[in-house]
């Protein structure tokens, strides 16, 4: 890894004297933009202030500008609107399924073409993650997936050890109802990251697909979120929600348990008597291996000129050393992905972070086979999943009419 | 035909023009010819003086010069001429342009595909869907709106205790931006502790939670409930307004022709309200179709696209799902949709705006 940056070093220091000739001033400026903002995102704006303040220090010729974006629809659409008039930010960060995307539009500079990468020292999903169509286009840094979330004192009250199959869930849901709390919660609503990626390990643990909707193995995830709503075990508004509801009502005791992340470890720990744990979600047969979604944030380099762009990636490999990763892991609540910073950064994390990290070894790369496709897919499948936990159509009949759609999305239409 | 009159017998429109031509003009515009003006050969309210002059740049081109009016006209419209195509004609033009082309996420320019992207929007269920919800929206907001709105005007159109204080309170729904009023009535249907239901449930109407977002009707009703609520004080301040301008006397005349309240208010207040109503109408017609944050909030266009309308399709489809040419054609067909309505509006409503 050191080798790696120390490579990286030279070319940068080769390429800044050929900036050096035309640049006024002798100092690269690299413009940053991530959603880490000072008001909405807890630890992760504050390291990162300290880490590029280290970074300049240790790279006298390069100083970064901050042009963070909050986390809001606005975020995609500042981004489109700046790749399409050509300034984009030297360094951007992107939620990871957004990559093919703007990488098909040619915007993204392939980091090979930069020098050594920092890609092997990363985990195995990390490593499919971070390329589209076999480039590498960014630094998927740190990741996270969900799991399933319990009140202690609700499940012993009502005498329920923490469920592992479907069919525990479901029981156990159904009795840890009644007026006070409902059984589960979890986000329904149709929108990016939101009911899809928290169906993903159930519909994929179980051998179902996002493409292939009309199997029995698919079928059966979506009757189980379906007799979830039917059962009352699930507050139906379900539908309207995204992450944020569901660990609102588990944290108000509304809920008692909750399938979400591992970025509200912060929120629930500073909820006065709440005392909670987190197993991994619940299989359908004994002996599933819990497919887990790959979340987490990539780190790009959008093409600008060779200059920036070495400097871009500078600071990128800075941010790849495993002592780095490790803390980013810590000030995000997520899990790094460099393999060396993970005994650095389990020194310190939650026991908590197991279950995430053993459904990660299985974890599922959403744009893994469906690149730029994703959004749309995600989109028709969400709709069927919503159409299916409302009753308006059987599981069955829901994921047909999804299927034909999807099958429309891949021809190309 | 004005050319004979000596120049102090100017029809009193050119006379007054020609005041303001003092100021630096020095033509008629086109509101203030008079009627049968043929564009040549118009008098010169101010004849030889103007000949006097010592003050004609010498720099004035020749083609100004013989086409002064037309230059002048030309200056008069050209302000609003430049407003209109930068902030109205460029847009509306750029937004066809992207409706016929493979747009993606990044929505520069892409290859031209003729009608394709109507073509897939049209055949395309939720579509369908959209616009069917978009009218149902429109016609029973509209009809809501207007009539409580004229009910909270006509209330209020008589002097009572309190009557200005609570006048200027109705408006506050209007002033609350949509965001807050969107989630505030999120938090109220809530199946959880929600108070519509929690109301309901003790006054013994439901036994059980009502859960507003699990079908296309019940949330229409609510989004439409909601801009019904955002819509009458609009209406009611607008209508009032009106109502304050029918002169007392000619309710109390035909209440001295033996009218009741109701035919009072049918045959002397309604028609006289027309021009106003019409108005209010319009511009309601305006705020509900491009009704976008409220709906966002509220539903996201679900349950399965159940409350999906043409706005926040169009978004959904450029946005969401990154078709952004498919978004634009959307996009063109809710506007589309909107001159038909307006087309229809103004036909239906012109011989009455006449009569008023």
């Amino acid at each position: 890894m050191r080798a790696l940056v120390a490579t990286g070093s030279i070319a940068t220091v080769l390429s800044m004297s050929a900036a050096h000739a035309s640049a006024a001033g002798g100092k690269i400026t690299l413009t940053e933009t991530s959603y880490y903002t000072s008001s909405s995102s807890g630890p992760i704006y504050g390291y990162l202030t300290t880490l590029f303040n280290n970074f300049e220090k240790s790279h006298p010729g390069i100083v970064i500008k901050r042009e963070d974006i909050p986390n809001s629809p606005q975020y995609l659409t500042t981004v489109a609107a700046e790749a399409s008039a050509g300034s984009l930010p030297s360094v951007l960060m992107l939620d990871n399924p957004m990559v093919p995307t703007l990488a098909s539009y040619d915007v993204l500079t392939p980091l090979s073409t930069l020098g050594p990468t920092a890609i092997p020292t990363l985990g195995a999903a990390q490593q499919a993650e971070a390329k589209f169509n076999g480039t590498i286009y960014g630094y998927p840094l740190y990741t996270n997936t969900i799991a399933l979330f319990y009140n202690k004192a609700m499940l012993s009250a009502a005498n329920i050890q923490p469920p592992t199959t479907w069919a525990q869930l479901l029981t156990d849901a159904k009795a840890l109802t009644n007026s006070q709390h409902y059984g589960i919660a979890f986000s329904g609503e149709n929108c990016s990251g939101c009911n899809v990626w928290t169906f993903i390990p159930f519909l994929l643990t179980n051998g179902g697909s996002l493409t292939r909707l009309t199997t029995p193995q698919s079928v059966q995830a979506l009757t189980l979120w379906a007799d979830l709503a039917k059962e009352g075990a699930i507050d139906k508004d379900f539908t309207t929600w995204n992450q944020g509801q569901p660990e609102a009502a588990f944290a108000a005791d509304k809920a008692a348990m909750m399938i979400n992340g591992p970025w509200f470890f912060g929120t629930l720990n500073s909820v006065k008597g709440l005392n909670w744990g987190v197993v991994q979600i619940p299989v359908n047969t004994p002996g599933q291996n819990v497919v887990g979604p790959v979340g987490g944030e990539v780190w790009t380099i959008p093409k600008s000129n060779p200059a920036t762009e070495k400097a871009a990636f500078e600071l990128l490999n800075y941010m790849a050393q495993p002592s780095v990763d490790a803390a980013l892991g810590t000030s995000t609540g997520d899990i790094p992905t460099v393999k060396a910073a993970n005994p650095l950064w389990s020194k310190t994390a939650s026991p908590l972070y197991q279950p995430f990290e053993a459904e990660l070894a299985h974890g599922f790369v959403r744009t893994s086979t469906l690149g730029v496709l994703y959004p749309r897919v995600e989109s028709a499948v969400g709709n069927a999943i919503v159409s299916a936990v409302i009753g308006k159509q059987t599981p069955a009949a829901a994921f047909a009419t999804a299927q034909a759609n999807v099958n429309s999305i891949l021809e190309g239409n | 035909m004005s050319t004979q009159l000596p120049s102090d017998e100017q029809p009193p429109a050119q006379a007054m023009w020609s005041v303001r031509a003092e100021v630096g003009a020095d033509e008629v515009p086109t509101s203030a010819r008079p009627a049968g003006y043929d564009g040549r050969g118009l008098p010169r309210s101010d004849g030889a003086t103007r000949r006097a002059r010592p003050i004609r740049p010498a720099t004035t081109l020749h083609w100004l010069r013989s086409h002064r009016q037309h230059a002048v006209l030309l200056a008069f419209v050209l302000p609003a001429l430049v407003y209109i195509i930068i902030f109205f004609a460029y847009p509306l033009v750029y937004g066809f342009k992207m409706s016929v082309e493979k747009l993606g996420f990044i929505a520069g320019s892409g290859p031209f595909v003729g009608l394709h992207n109507y073509k897939v929007e049209i055949s395309d269920p939720v579509t369908r869907t959209a616009l069917m919800n978009t009218a149902i929206f429109l016609v029973v907001s509209i009809i809501f709106q207007f009539s409580i709105g004229l009910a909270v005007a006509s209330y209020f159109n008589r002097r009572f205790f309190l009557s200005r204080f609570l006048r200027s309170l109705i408006i506050v729904p209007w002033l609350f931006p949509p965001i807050a009023s969107a989630t505030i009535f999120s938090i109220m249907f809530a199946g959880q502790g929600g108070i519509i239901d929690e109301m309901l449930r003790s006054l013994h109407l439901i036994s059980s939670p009502i859960f507003w977002f699990d079908s296309s009707f019940k949330a229409m009703f609510v989004i439409i409930l909601v801009n019904i609520w955002i819509g009458i004080p609009f209406n009611a301040v607008l209508l009032y307004s009106g109502l304050q301008d029918i002169p007392d006397d000619l309710r109390e005349a035909a209440a001295l022709d033996g009218a009741g309240p109701w035919k009072r208010f049918r045959y002397v207040t309604l028609p006289l309200l027309r021009p106003v109503a019409l108005i209010v109408i319009m511009l309601g017609i305006i705020y509900t179709v491009k009704t976008f944050d409220t709906v966002v909030l509220l539903t996201n266009g679900g349950p399965d696209n159940g409350s999906q309308l043409m706005s926040t399709w169009a978004y959904q489809l450029a946005f969401t799902n990154f078709q952004t040419g498919q978004g634009a054609a959307v996009g063109d067909m809710l506007f589309i949709f909107c001159m038909i309505v307006a087309f229809f509006y103004i036909r239906a409503t012109r011989r009455e705006v006449v009569m008023a």
